[in-house]
């Protein structure tokens, strides 16, 4: 075998590992049944052409499958965990920004800082019990109970926000006297808000994508 | 009042390869050969095919010693039916491009 077929092989093998990923979860017998084909294929190159229709299917599938989700769920649902999940992100991004804002120029943190700096600490956390709660019937975005408790989440953090006291006037005035701190004050409120709805995002796919799979392998089991 | 879709060329080429080959077992390189589709059209339009319950599949009960057991399609006679009901000018299309 030389040394350019092993690499053909390799790439192929790296890939086929993401196939189950990539497939949808009732589809992912589809994804073992294309990777067991592979290692039946001599040739290197047809293997590596086999692998990326494969990848190419699944990536398909995967789309048909979120499209279907989308055209599935009520619209109202769908908007409002949109917009919950921005809205996360954006309390969030305030809660990381507000403590920057409250320090003093001589250093130090100003009365108030203290309760964003700490409360950020417990986001994750409350966070995860949250999904963990409100997704264990199963499909988690349409869920009633995860919008919930996102809404009620975050109304107790932008309430704390609000009652870290002259956050906000410290904020603009923070902007309007430091270029400097401005600058990366707005990299961060650009930055983090679209990040973290996207890291929200791909959590509540993985986590909905982890039950649905254990779900189907409880009532494969029980039939 | 619901309408049938019409199958596609890639769709009758498969199943008129598993309809050659009624009653055996085919795996999916040996139709991907066969037909000449890559497997980024194969697998789609068996998966179609699988729902709509015009073929069936399996686990390999006895692979080759130390490759993994593979999954094996058949057609189905709801598969048969339906070839038959398709159009005679797409069944000599789909034998014509292979």
């Amino acid at each position: 075998m030389t040394r350019r077929a092993t690499w053909r092989r390799r790439i192929s093998r790296m890939l086929l590992r993401c196939l189950p990923q990539l497939m949808p979860a009732d589809k992912v017998d589809w994804a073992t049944a294309m990777t067991r084909e592979f290692d039946y294929i001599a040739d290197d190159s047809a293997a590596l052409a086999w692998t990326c229709g494969c990848v190419l299917t699944a990536t398909k599938m995967r789309i048909i499958a979120m499209v279907a989700s989308f055209t599935n769920t009520p619209h109202k649902n769908a908007i409002t965990s949109v917009a919950v999940l921005v809205v996360t992100a954006l309390a969030v991004t305030l809660m990381v920004v507000a403590p920057r804002t409250l320090t003093p120029a001589g250093g130090g943190m100003a009365e108030g800082g203290h309760v964003a700096f700490w409360l950020m600490y417990f986001w994750p956390v409350i966070m995860l019990i949250s999904y963990a709660a409100t997704t264990r019937r199963g499909h988690c975005l349409p869920s009633g109970f995860l919008l919930l408790s996102l809404i009620c989440l975050y109304v107790m953090q932008i309430g704390t926000a609000l009652a870290v006291g002259p956050a906000m006037d410290a904020l603009f005035h923070a902007f309007g006297a430091n270029v400097q701190a401005w600058d990366t004050t707005l990299k961060l409120a650009l930055l983090v808000p679209p990040l973290l709805t996207v890291l929200q995002w791909l959590a509540l796919n993985r986590l909905d994508r982890t039950l649905t799979v254990r779900s189907m392998r409880n009532d494969s089991f029980a039939a | 009042m619901t309408r049938q879709r019409k199958a596609s060329a890639q769709t009758v080429t498969v199943l008129v390869e598993l309809a050659n080959n009624s009653g055996q077992w085919l795996h999916g390189y040996a139709i991907s050969t066969a037909t000449g589709l890559k497997s980024g059209t194969l697998y789609p339009v068996l998966m179609r095919l699988k729902e709509s319950g015009y073929l069936e599949s399996r686990w390999e009960a006895s692979p080759p010693a130390g490759r993994p057991p593979r999954h094996l399609y058949r057609i189905t006679a709801a598969g048969l039916r339906y070839l038959a009901a398709t159009d005679d000018d797409q069944v000599s299309t789909s034998a014509a491009t292979r």
